[in-house]
């Protein structure tokens, strides 16, 4: 097993042993082990009230539709 | 009493919506972003909840049919757009609502820029767009620009209310490297896309992140909004936002705002009447004029050939480019998809389009395109 896949089941195995600390969706998290990154994680500014957003979401549709994709493989 | 036997019935997911074209129907995975083609003749086994009866069909299908009917349950359940269930149970899953509304007075605006344009950004973003809680821009350049021009822009966006925006810049060396637009892109998370035109080939430059810093480059040169209007598959939205805007709006026009290259405000860049200038008219009066907002009416299903076409609540539409420019309710001028065969063909040389293509000057574009 690797190192990820030991932190893994360390986790699922605390979860087990202590449901009452977890939500009770939590025997169901699939669990992703993210590498260690040094990069600050940067807040989108919204512009007022000093509101933040750790993510942003696209707009539902295409806004245009300039390029002819029917031309790109 | 309610009959309760488990697997007597399949329901189709409340957001798995079937949608009938003139020759085959669809159904669309509005959750999941998926559609299906499917012969009308299964659509028609559901009931208007939705629900088919199982034990009932097999009374009354002959062999043959069963055996038809048997593959496409398989498909259903095999992309999980069907589940089983008794009729009591199929009462808790009742069919979404289908009205479409959004807490903006403009949901996306179009902004096209070329060396002649004079701009004042900061004005625009953080004071006009913000006066139509707008979040969602598109900046489309048919000129070269620096990349200190874009960044310019971006820091006035990265400070604003604005949630998303996408760039079409021109591709020039001179300007800036692939690996310079790609650490931009990466710095600022609130651009969802880049496409870089007039490029020498076309690939994808940044693999996209969570559906955003995406780069791409293409060869197709963009000088003018007459390139716009596409319709192909990959610019279908299949979600609940596009779907139901469709059933009561136009999906390109409706609640957009576009600015043209000289600061002309309209419901497209391609399209001829202006409404105002943007050095001296607010976007809020133009957005609440009554004639500006009559193209957020028009549907597809009142569009020709649009009406008939199995993809008609998940195609954007196009109003600025028509195959009959004397009639607004005319099909979009660049589809090549006929719902009658169920094909998809060249629109530029199709002969029925020939004058529609002339009225429009687009001869050259047609030609660099072949
Ligand atoms: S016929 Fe209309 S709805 Fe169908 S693909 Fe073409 S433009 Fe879209």
């Amino acid at each position: 097993m690797n190192e990820k896949e030991i932190i893994k089941s360390e986790l699922k195995q605390l979860i087990e042993r202590n449901p009452e600390s977890f939500p009770f969706i939590a025997q169901y998290w699939e669990i992703k082990i993210k590498d260690k990154t040094t990069l600050e994680h940067k807040w989108l500014e919204l512009g007022k009230y000093n509101s933040k957003q750790s993510n942003s979401n696209p707009f539902y549709k295409p806004i245009s539709r300039m390029i002819d994709l029917s031309k790109i493989n | 009493m309610e009959e309760t036997t488990p697997t007597q019935h399949i329901k189709l997911h409340s957001n798995c919506i079937p949608v009938k074209g003139a020759m085959r129907s669809v159904i669309c995975d509005l959750q999941r972003n998926l559609y299906i083609p499917v012969p009308h003749s299964l659509i028609d086994l559901f009931d208007e909840d939705s629900l088919l009866n199982l034990e009932l069909l097999e009374t009354t299908l002959d062999t043959a049919s069963l055996q038809i009917f048997s593959e496409y349950l398989h498909l259903l359940e095999r992309q999980e757009f069907v589940f089983h269930c008794n009729k009591l149970e199929a009462k808790n899953f009742p069919t979404i609502n289908t009205e479409w509304d959004f807490p903006s007075q403009a949901t996306n605006c179009v902004i096209d820029i070329n060396q002649g344009s004079e701009h004042d950004y900061t004005d625009l973003i953080q004071n006009e767009l913000d006066s139509v809680n707008c979040h969602y821009v598109q900046l489309r350049s048919f000129d070269a620009f620096s990349l200190s021009f874009w960044d310019d822009i971006i820091k006035i966006i990265n400070g604003s209310p604005i949630r998303s925006v996408d760039f079409i810049i021109m591709d020039v060396s001179a300007c800036f490297s692939h690996k310079e637009i790609s650490e931009w892109v990466y710095s600022n998370r609130k651009i969802r896309c880049v496409t870089l035109h007039s490029s020498s080939e076309n690939k994808i430059v940044r693999q996209q992140n969570l559906g955003f810093s995406l780069v791409l480059s293409v060869k197709e040169k963009i000088n003018s909004p007459i390139s716009c209007g596409n319709i192909h598959p990959s610019y279908f939205s299949i979600n609940v936002e596009s779907f139901t805007e469709s059933l009561a709006h136009n999906t390109c026009l409706n609640r957009k705002i576009a600015i043209d290259t000289e600061g002309n405000i309209k419901n497209c860049p391609s399209m001829a009447k202006s409404y105002g200038n943007i050095r001296d008219t607010k976007l809020i009066d133009v957005v609440n004029n009554a004639d500006f907002q009559k193209v957020w009416h028009i549907k597809k299903d009142e569009i020709t050939k649009c009406k008939d076409c199995e993809f008609r609540h998940i195609c954007t539409d196009c109003r600025a480019y028509i195959e009959n420019p004397e009639d607004q309710y005319s099909a979009p001028l660049k589809c090549g998809y006929n719902p009658y065969t169920c094909q998809w063909e060249e629109w530029s040389t199709n002969p029925l389009k020939q004058q529609a293509i002339e009225y429009y000057g687009m001869q050259a574009l047609v030609k660099d395109e072949k």
